[in-house]
């Protein structure tokens, strides 16, 4: 598996019935999701206001579940399958440029 | 101890100061009595806290058998004192044993020592003006330790100078020529006291 | 010690050597491409001799000196993770400082060998022959042999790593000798053409371990949180297993070793005129090599009595013990050299021994000793009286009277005022 091969990010995790067929050890490789859609976690939602943001990519470091994507020049994209809602990205962003927004607002 | 030494075991004891090279020579005395053909060797070095010019105790097993002990030598057949000074020490004294052994000092002349008991075999060797005659030093002081090598095989006969000459050889090369001449000497001027 | 020159070393040498240097010599001649060394007596000549031969360029290896024995585990969990042959050597303090990283090591399969010149455990300082250290962490999850001669050690280490390394075991093991008694005692130990050892030893896979293998290409990430209802439990069950099934591989390897060097190792344990015995001693290490001569003499005697020499504890002879159960032994006799503060003995091996009994339905008389703490000279004599004394526990049923048995163990050399 290659790094940062989004298609072989989607490998699902093994589900082990005996333990006979377990390897010896156990070991988590890149993949999206390994412990289910934590999308459906979120109360409030980050918003990016491309406006505001000067692409310095700080949001993309500190996203603890790496959902942020990021490309130099562009505005970060978040993936709100799996963003948590933490809202860690909006304490760090140092141009208050992204703003939690309670769900179903 | 009978059940502790086997008939084909020997054991010898050194005791000598720290920098003296007891540990050497009981480690090269090894080496020669393999090359001489004895089956197995062990030498048993005493460590604690070793400290320059402290007494320190050294053990040699040589033997025709398979060596499987691991206890502690306390009824030596030759004892090897490094220099007659040690012999003022009560705690020397008292691991000598007092009959069925052969005491080896290095010593000038040592006529009527009375520290020691009658029932041994007492020999000497002039280890240190040997070593000063060669110029065998280290950091100022004459070395015994390959000196009482040549005495070790006159008293005991365990030991051919042919074995003692051929490990020096193998440690030291060419250079192993003054000690050769060391062991000679010593061999020549080891004395029977008593 | 003369110095073998590489071009020397394509024919059998004997060389006289120290019990640390034979494990130096193991490592070298396995070819160990990793070493982390913290310094601890009785042990030090260990790494410094390996040090040597790193630096005079006779072993091609990368030497890691670090700052604690915690550290060298984990950089060795770092280097046997990129599937490098990987080893250290400790003692003592070193080893209990480093227990945490044994865990880590043995539930990442990692076939890490490490040998141990056992000391005594402080308070108060003691650095003689004990084995307290490797005893009190037997079940973090590697292999425990223990080589009671100079010529053993050497030789285990070859062995240990074609253990450890086999796909059916990726366990650590240890290899356990006595302090000063074995590691600065110097005997002959024969070294094999290189030649021979590399045919024993192959080298471990170029790619790495199948099952762990840091790869920049290929990241993963090792060791996460496994929740309470996920396979943590079966992760567990499968470390037993392999040690359990460990003990084929065992038998396997020091067979094809016997026929390669001619050097036999038994087994998981040492059968030594057991077979008709009707007293038996079970104990472990060099003091047990020692009791050989206290046998041969009773034998003389006519006296039936055998020795039990245990190589292994993790995994446990249970097969080996159990087929000794159903003999003709009446009396057993089970010593250690290390304490198990408050358990059912107060030494742990004989506790161990003792829990298998049950699996025959002989009716045996046991007797527990604890003998040589902190390197207390036992002697070949005092052997004989622990024959004695199991041969008085068979023919009248008496335990001994003195002093120094103990709530149902004798503490050999117990000081009574007697
Ligand atoms: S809210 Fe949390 S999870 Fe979502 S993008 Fe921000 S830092 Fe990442
Ligand atoms: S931290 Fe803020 S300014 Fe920086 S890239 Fe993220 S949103 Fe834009």
């Amino acid at each position: 598996m290659k790094k940062d091969d989004p298609k072989s990010m989607e490998t699902k995790c093994p589900i082990y019935k005996s333990w006979r067929e377990l390897p010896l050890v156990p070991i988590s490789r890149g993949m999206k999701g390994s412990i289910g859609e934590t999308g459906d976690w979120r109360t409030y939602r980050p918003g990016i206001d491309e406006k505001e943001c000067n692409r310095c990519g700080i949001c993309y470091v500190y996203c603890p579940d790496g959902v942020i994507q990021f490309k130099e020049g562009s505005a970060p994209e978040i993936d709100y399958k799996y963003c948590k809602g933490c809202g860690i990205c909006k304490v760090k962003c140092p141009k208050k440029a992204i703003e939690m927004i309670r769900e179903r607002e | 101890m009978p059940g502790n030494k086997k008939k084909s075991d020997y054991e010898i004891t050194f005791f000598s100061r720290g920098g003296q090279g007891g540990i050497t020579s009981c480690q090269l005395l090894a080496q020669m009595a393999f090359v001489e053909g004895f089956k197995d060797v062990m030498s048993i070095p005493q460590i604690g806290a070793e400290r320059r010019g402290a007494a320190i105790r050294a053990f040699l097993i040589i033997s025709g058998h398979e060596i499987r002990r691991v206890s502690a030598v306390t009824n030596p057949d030759i004892v090897m004192v490094f220099d007659e000074s040690l012999l003022n020490l009560p705690l020397i004294i008292n691991a000598i044993p007092r009959a069925k052994c052969k005491v080896l000092v290095n010593a000038e002349k040592l006529e009527n020592d009375t520290r020691l008991s009658k029932d041994i075999e007492l020999y000497t060797f002039p280890g240190t003006s040997i070593a000063l005659g060669l110029d065998l030093l280290l950091e100022g002081s004459p070395l015994v330790n390959v000196p009482i090598l040549g005495a070790f095989s006159k008293v005991s006969g365990l030991v051919s100078m042919k074995s003692i000459k051929s490990v020096l050889k193998e440690k030291w090369g060419s250079k192993a020529d003054k000690n050769i001449k060391a062991v000679e000497l010593s061999y020549d001027q080891t004395k029977r006291i008593y | 010690m003369s110095k073998i020159k590489k071009s020397e070393m394509d024919k059998e040498q004997t060389i006289i050597m120290s019990g640390n240097y034979a494990s130096a010599w193991g490592a070298k001649c396995s070819r160990v491409k990793a070493i982390s060394a913290y310094p601890i007596t009785p042990q030090t000549t260990v790494v410094e001799k390996l040090a040597d031969f790193v630096d005079g360029g006779e072993l091609d290896a990368r030497y890691v000196k670090v700052e604690s024995e915690h550290s060298v585990m984990a950089s060795l969990v770092g280097s046997s993770m990129t599937g490098a042959r990987s080893f250290t050597a400790t003692s003592g303090q070193g080893l209990l400082y480093m227990t945490e990283m044994l865990h880590w090591v043995s539930s990442s399969r990692l076939p890490i060998v490490t040998t141990i010149a056992s000391r005594g455990i402080a308070p108060p300082w003691n650095i003689w022959a004990e084995y307290t250290d490797i005893l009190s962490i037997r079940d973090c999850g590697w292999i425990i042999q223990f080589a009671s001669t100079h010529q053993e050690i050497f030789d285990s280490v070859l062995m240990s790593y074609k253990i450890a390394e086999n796909q059916g075991v990726m366990l650590p093991y240890f290899i356990v000798y006595g302090g000063f008694t074995q590691s600065h005692t110097s005997k002959p130990v024969r070294i094999p053409p290189q030649k021979e050892i590399d045919a024993f030893l192959p080298p471990p896979p170029e790619k790495g371990w199948s099952h762990l293998n840091l790869d920049p290409e290929n990241p993963v990430t090792f060791g996460n949180l496994l929740m309470p209802q996920q396979e943590y439990l079966d992760f567990r069950f499968l470390i037993h297993d392999s040690m359990v099934k460990s003990k084929k591989i065992i038998q396997k390897t020091i067979k094809e070793f016997k026929k390669s060097f001619k050097r036999d190792y038994s087994g998981l344990a040492e059968n030594y005129k057991c077979n008709d015995a009707d007293v038996v001693l079970i104990s472990y290490g060099a003091l047990a090599e020692q009791s050989k001569i206290a046998v041969d003499e009773l034998r003389k005697e006519g006296k039936k009595v055998g020795l039990f020499k245990l190589r292994y504890i993790r995994p446990f002879p249970n097969e080996e013990l159990v087929k000794l159960f159903n003999s003709d032994v009446k009396v057993i006799g089970i010593a250690d050299q290390g304490t198990a503060f408050g358990n059912p003995t107060g030494g742990p091996i004989s506790t161990e021994v003792m829990s298998l009994l049950r699996q025959s339905n002989r009716k045996i008389k046991v007797l527990p000793y604890v003998w040589g703490l902190g390197g207390r000279d036992v002697t070949v004599d005092e052997q004989i009286r622990v024959f004695h004394q199991l041969i008085q526990l068979k023919n009248k049923n008496e335990y001994p009277t003195d002093d120094t048995f103990q709530h149902g163990t004798v503490w050999m050399g117990l000081k009574t005022g007697a």
